[in-house]
């Protein structure tokens, strides 16, 4: 038995120090999901929490034949289109103000930041994938296991969504005009 | 070279990877293509900056707290295979249950055909040359409603004998004419003289819309 199914059989044998390692485990790609599709801190800390409950509670559901975190992170991922969707329909009643936006601040804004924003723009599904690709580390494959999708969609997701950030990059002037970044850093 | 191919490159190209040097001509003609590399080199190099989120303090402490209190809640652990032989007990389960469904709703629909049959047959009712068992059988068990509605009629001071027709009462027919020559009105039935089956036996299709009106009752016409 390897580490993941070690790990969840005793997270659902009541262990708190399983689930102490599980949440350990996954806490930072989880809430980094949330926060980013998100964009709203106590939002994210919400879910991410609910997720990670969710998940403790449920690997009674969870396929020991494939790898833990995708399937953590397709629950980060479902809890928050599940939140996005909410506040749409809050948003759209108009019970509440418009949610404020919290791009998550780089320790060294500049590049980094601008690349943030360009995120946070980018349509949901994009985002998703683009967080799950590029962050997570995941691979094609597991990025279309956990947004239920094709892997031909999720490349061309991928590939979308790298192209509007880089558009939107070099809109905001972050790259000279001189052609400097042409053929290297 | 052209556009396309270079957008083709771009869209299953890896990160970090370099610009193949049969682009480099294109891109020097071209103006978008090049903002388009100058973007893909820029989010490399944003892609490299881009820092974890930072954690958030005591929530691991928060997330574990949550457990234990609803601990009661956490679903056991059931391996992969052991999933996979409750799915296909469940699967032998559901088709022996729906094969005992179907054995009991079939003996139950013609034990009633039977006993309809027989009830009327005490009667002394023909069918018309038509086949109980393909005919009447199978209208007695989609209209016992009218069936039932039958007998109140019947009841309403008509003797049996002078039935010359029972009417098929679909939903409420109430009122309608019937081809027979009856018409229904309320709970009585008026009969004609000409009320009589049709000489010729009617096809299958037409006998499932006329059936209902052509259960004969022995005994003589209307008085």
């Amino acid at each position: 038995m390897d580490d993941d199914a070690r790990l969840a059989e005793r997270c659902l044998a009541g262990d708190p120090q399983a689930w102490s390692s599980f949440v350990h485990r996954f806490e930072g790609a989880v809430f980094g999901i949330c926060l980013r599709m998100l964009q709203h801190r106590q939002d994210a800390e919400d879910v991410a929490q609910e997720t990670l409950v969710r998940a403790v509670k449920h690997l009674g559901r969870w396929d020991a034949a494939r790898r833990l975190a995708p399937w953590v992170m397709s629950i980060a991922v479902n809890r928050c289109r599940t939140r996005l969707s909410q506040r749409r329909s809050i948003t759209h009643l108009g019970e509440v103000d418009q949610v404020q936006e919290e791009t998550p601040r780089a320790a060294n804004s500049g590049l980094a930041e601008e690349l943030e924003l360009a995120i946070a723009a980018l349509r949901e599904d994009y985002r998703a994938s683009f967080i799950l690709f590029y962050q997570q580390e995941l691979g094609v494959e597991e990025v279309a296991e956990v947004m239920g999708c094709p892997t031909g969609t999720i490349k061309t997701w991928l590939y979308r969504a790298r192209k509007e950030i880089a558009r939107k990059l070099v809109d905001r002037g972050v790259v000279s005009e001189a052609g400097d970044e042409l053929y290297g850093i | 070279m052209n556009c396309t191919e270079f957008e083709a490159w771009l869209a299953d190209r890896e990160m970090t990877a370099g610009l193949p040097a049969r682009f480099e001509g294109h891109l020097a003609d071209c103006e978008a293509c090049r903002t388009a590399w100058r973007g893909e080199r820029l989010l490399d190099r944003a892609l490299s900056q881009w820092p974890p989120v930072d954690a958030v303090p005591d929530f691991r402490d928060r997330v574990v707290a949550e457990l234990s209190r609803s601990t009661h809640t956490v679903q056991p652990f059931v391996s992969p295979q052991r999933r996979i032989r409750s799915t296909r007990w469940l699967a032998v389960s559901g088709s022996l249950v729906s094969l005992v469904l179907v054995a009991v709703i079939g003996g139950r629909l013609s034990f009633d055909s039977y006993m309809s049959r027989q009830a009327l047959d005490s009667n002394g009712a023909v069918a018309n040359e038509m086949n109980w068992d393909t005919a009447v059988g199978e209208l007695l068990a989609t209209v016992q409603g009218d069936y039932q509605q039958l007998t109140t009629v019947a009841s309403t001071g008509l003797r049996p004998s002078e039935i010359v027709a029972l009417p098929r009462l679909v939903d409420s027919a109430v009122g309608r004419e019937l081809d027979s020559g009856l018409a229904i009105t309320g709970p009585t039935l008026e009969t004609t003289p000409e009320a009589t089956v049709p000489a010729s036996r009617p096809s299958l299709r037409s006998a499932f819309g006329f059936l209902g009106e052509v259960v004969m009752v022995s005994g003589g016409g209307a008085s």
